[in-house]
């Protein structure tokens, strides 16, 4: 095998697979990836594959080839040493005894391969329910539900965002942890799908579709079925297995006539809750909103440390004051995520009950939280 | 050297509490054999019996259906624990207009310090006297009490004029008493004990105290180190008025045993709601989640699994303790007891914390 690649191309293909190579001993060669060489000269083609078993990705990139194969080698060394290159291009080339050299101007390196069949070999499937997003929306749509999943491993169906796609074209990612939600809907262009069922992406395998994202077209391709689920932009392409599990019914939790509705500034609410939690302890940092005419506070205490307070305006509140604790971690959650939207609507009801979150720009977001019951 | 103050404890036990609760809200019961607990059909044990029911050789932990053997004109009462701890609190506000050094047993049974009280009355025998007689006009029950200079004094001596009495022993007065005292009525000393007490010679304290710790220890290991120490009427144990939680856990006895999956996750879901309610009300959470299991042959197991975070959701309990039947072996086998039970808890959290409500789903109805 002989080619030569520019560093730019390598390093950031390299960026995409590596977080997938696994860095445990238990496999190690799953640390490895697929480097395979086809055509010749101006046509020439480089091949990308990595797999945990979980999440698959694979990518063509163009290269000068001279001379065919395939190679497999460790991800991370790899990458590590390219990215220090001075050169533009690379030279990668592999001699019978399967030594691969990488040559950037002066430096270069040489690493064994391992023996390629003993690398997992992955397919690429053929899924019946498939539809195209804009790369734009569909990052924005992991971005605003991955916050609310859930990271410890309590309750399998909730470590991920629910996929759930309709025949007429509409999509919704939605996302829970037990204690607040968040929820997407778009429109998208169907390509196919009867029925389609509903799915459970991992959230690991959101983290690892978002670093694709980075690297993608204007527009991706969706594909999946009951366990399985396939990205495609370009020459790339992202399989990963499905959470299998039911996702619980969000429907009934997500409040409709709750008539306590301020709007606030976003940044400014984040300033305030960033003020106020700081005097809480980690596990839990409990925050009230205590809201009153155009006003709203924030207060926290903590016995050992004192107490802290703030105050702003808000639009829309007109009423009896009332008091609600919240956890001030998932505010923040959701107030983070939704930048840049300078405003945010909040909508509850009762000290008890859940509030929703909504941003003018965005009807298709949404977001509900459950209060912190608060003795103070 | 300033000498350590003579104790003063007061070991306060109400007479066949539960009973005794029944029949004075229902005075026809007044005379009768009667007991709380499960129905005779039912594999329940008998909770409490009354004095009546206990002529009769029917005593607490006995199971029902014996109980009914024993005496046939037994009355059976289902037992009302809202009630009983209602009462438990009237009971409990009593004892701290003395002293706020009250370790409670149970429901019916503490132990006061009173050595300095808030009456600053000197004689713990005049403030056992009040007591019970502030029991007896504002719950209309009796109770027995115990004064003591130490924990395991005043409760044998709460046992001496049972029900209804008052037994003192003065300080100058214990040498004597523990030296006729039999080892039965030592608390901790069941029958299997006694039986092992008696082949070695030993009645009562006094011929315990003939032998060495080391041979104590020989015999009944560290349980005879302490049998060292109340056989010559010594025990250092303060009285804790805050026991420190250390898990809180349910468990339920069927009258069937269970044998579908259904049926089991449904008792779990119920169990598990029934100790969420539980951990809420003390305001504790955990992360180490216990599923107990047994079968008819009374083949228990336990499993454990401990988790990242503090939970007190019956939601969070439910999965988990779900996984742990998943992976008990215990799958379609016949099951006669289910209990669930959080540890590890958190119970030293400062400050106002909160409790995070959760969405209501996952559990099945």
């Amino acid at each position: 095998m002989k080619l030569v690649i520019s560093k730019q191309t390598l390093v950031s293909a390299l960026q995409i697979i590596t977080p997938i190579t696994d860095k445990s001993s238990s496999k190690p060669i799953l640390s490895n990836f697929l480097l395979k060489a086809t055509g010749t000269d101006s046509e020439g083609r480089v091949e990308f594959s990595a797999t945990d078993y979980e999440i698959s990705i694979q990518g063509e990139f163009p290269a000068r080839v001279e001379q065919e194969g395939t190679v497999c080698i460790s991800a991370k060394r790899v990458l590590e040493i390219c990215r220090e290159f001075l050169s533009d291009e690379v030279n990668v080339g592999a001699d019978e005894q399967l030594w691969v050299s990488l040559a950037g101007g002066p430096a270069r390196l040489r690493l064994p391969s391992v023996e390629i069949g003993l690398y997992p070999s992955m397919e690429i499937m053929e899924l019946p329910n498939r539809f195209r997003i804009s790369t734009t929306e569909l990052k924005r749509s992991i971005q605003l539900t991955l916050f609310a999943t859930l990271t410890t491993e309590t309750r399998k169906n909730l470590m991920g965002v629910c996929l759930q796609l309709d025949s007429g074209g509409n999509v919704r990612f939605v996302s829970t942890d037990g204690h607040r939600l968040a929820q997407v809907s778009r429109k998208v262009e169907l390509i196919a799908g009867e029925d389609p069922p509903e799915v459970i992406i991992p959230r690991k395998s959101l983290l690892e579709m978002q670093r694709v994202l980075d690297n993608s077209e204007e527009m991706v391709e969706i594909a999946f079925d009951e366990r399985n689920l396939l990205l495609t932009s370009g020459k790339m392409v992202m399989t990963t297995r499905l959470i299998e599990g039911k996702f619980p019914n969000v429907e009934p939790v997500i409040p409709k006539d709750n008539d306590k509705t301020i709007s606030v500034n976003r940044e400014r609410v984040v300033n305030a809750l960033k003020i106020v939690s700081i005097m809480s302890n980690d596990k839990i940092k409990p925050v009230k909103l205590t809201l009153s005419s155009g006003k709203m506070r924030l207060e926290s205490e903590q016995a050992e440390y004192g107490d802290v307070a703030d105050e702003l305006d808000v639009e829309g509140y007109q009423g009896e004051e009332m008091s609600i604790g919240f956890n001030a971690r998932y505010l923040l959650d959701v107030f983070n995520e939704v930048s840049p939207s300078e405003t945010v609507e909040m909508k509850m009801k009762g000290p008890l009950n859940p509030c929703l979150i909504q941003i003018p720009e965005d009807s298709g977001f949404l977001s509900v939280v459950m209060p912190l019951r608060i003795e103070w | 050297m300033e000498t350590q103050t003579q104790r003063k404890i007061i070991h306060v036990d109400m007479d066949a509490f539960y009973v005794s609760v029944e029949m004075r809200d229902n005075p026809a019961l007044k005379g009768l054999p009667v007991v709380v607990g499960g129905s005779p059909q039912s594999r329940g044990v008998v909770a409490a019996a009354s004095y009546e029911a206990r002529r009769f050789g029917i005593h607490s932990a006995m199971p029902c259906s014996r109980a009914a053997r024993l005496c046939p004109d037994l009355v059976f009462l289902a037992p009302d624990f809202n009630k009983y701890c209602a009462v438990s609190s009237q009971i409990q506000a009593i004892f701290r207009r003395y002293t706020d050094l009250v370790e409670p047993l149970s429901l019916d049974e503490a132990y006061l310090d009173v050595t300095r009280n808030h009456m600053g009355n000197p004689s713990a025998t005049w403030i056992a006297r009040e007591i019970r007689e502030s029991i007896r006009t504002s719950t209309g029950l009796t109770a027995s009490a115990g004064v003591a200079p130490n924990k395991f004094l005043a409760k044998v001596a709460s046992e001496q004029n049972k029900p209804d009495g008052l037994f003192v022993i003065p300080p100058e007065n214990v040498a004597e008493f523990v030296r006729g005292l039999p080892l039965a009525s030592v608390p901790g000393i069941g029958r299997a004990t006694q039986e092992k007490l008696s082949t070695l010679g030993l009645k009562t304290c006094g011929d315990m105290q003939a032998l060495q710790a080391g041979e104590l220890e020989f015999h009944f290991g560290k349980r005879g180190l302490w049998f060292h120490q109340v056989c010559r009427g010594i025990d250092d144990r303060p009285v804790v008025s805050e026991r420190v939680k250390k898990s809180v856990s349910v468990e339920d006895t069927f009258s069937r045993d269970l044998d579908e999956p259904s049926q089991v996750r449904e008792k779990l879901a119920e169990l598990c709601r029934n100790l969420s309610v539980r951990l809420r009300k003390s305001g504790v959470r955990g992360r180490t989640i216990t599923l107990k299991l047994r079968r008819p042959d009374f083949l228990t197991i336990t499993r454990s699994r401990t988790i990242s975070i503090y939970i007190d959701d019956a939601e969070t309990l439910y999965a988990e303790t779900l996984r742990l039947f998943q992976l008990s072996g215990m799958k379609g086998e016949k099951l006669r007891l289910l209990g669930v039970g959080l540890s590890n808890l958190d119970n030293d959290i400062q400050g106002p914390s909160g409790n995070q409500l959760c969405f209501p789903w996952g559990l099945p109805a």
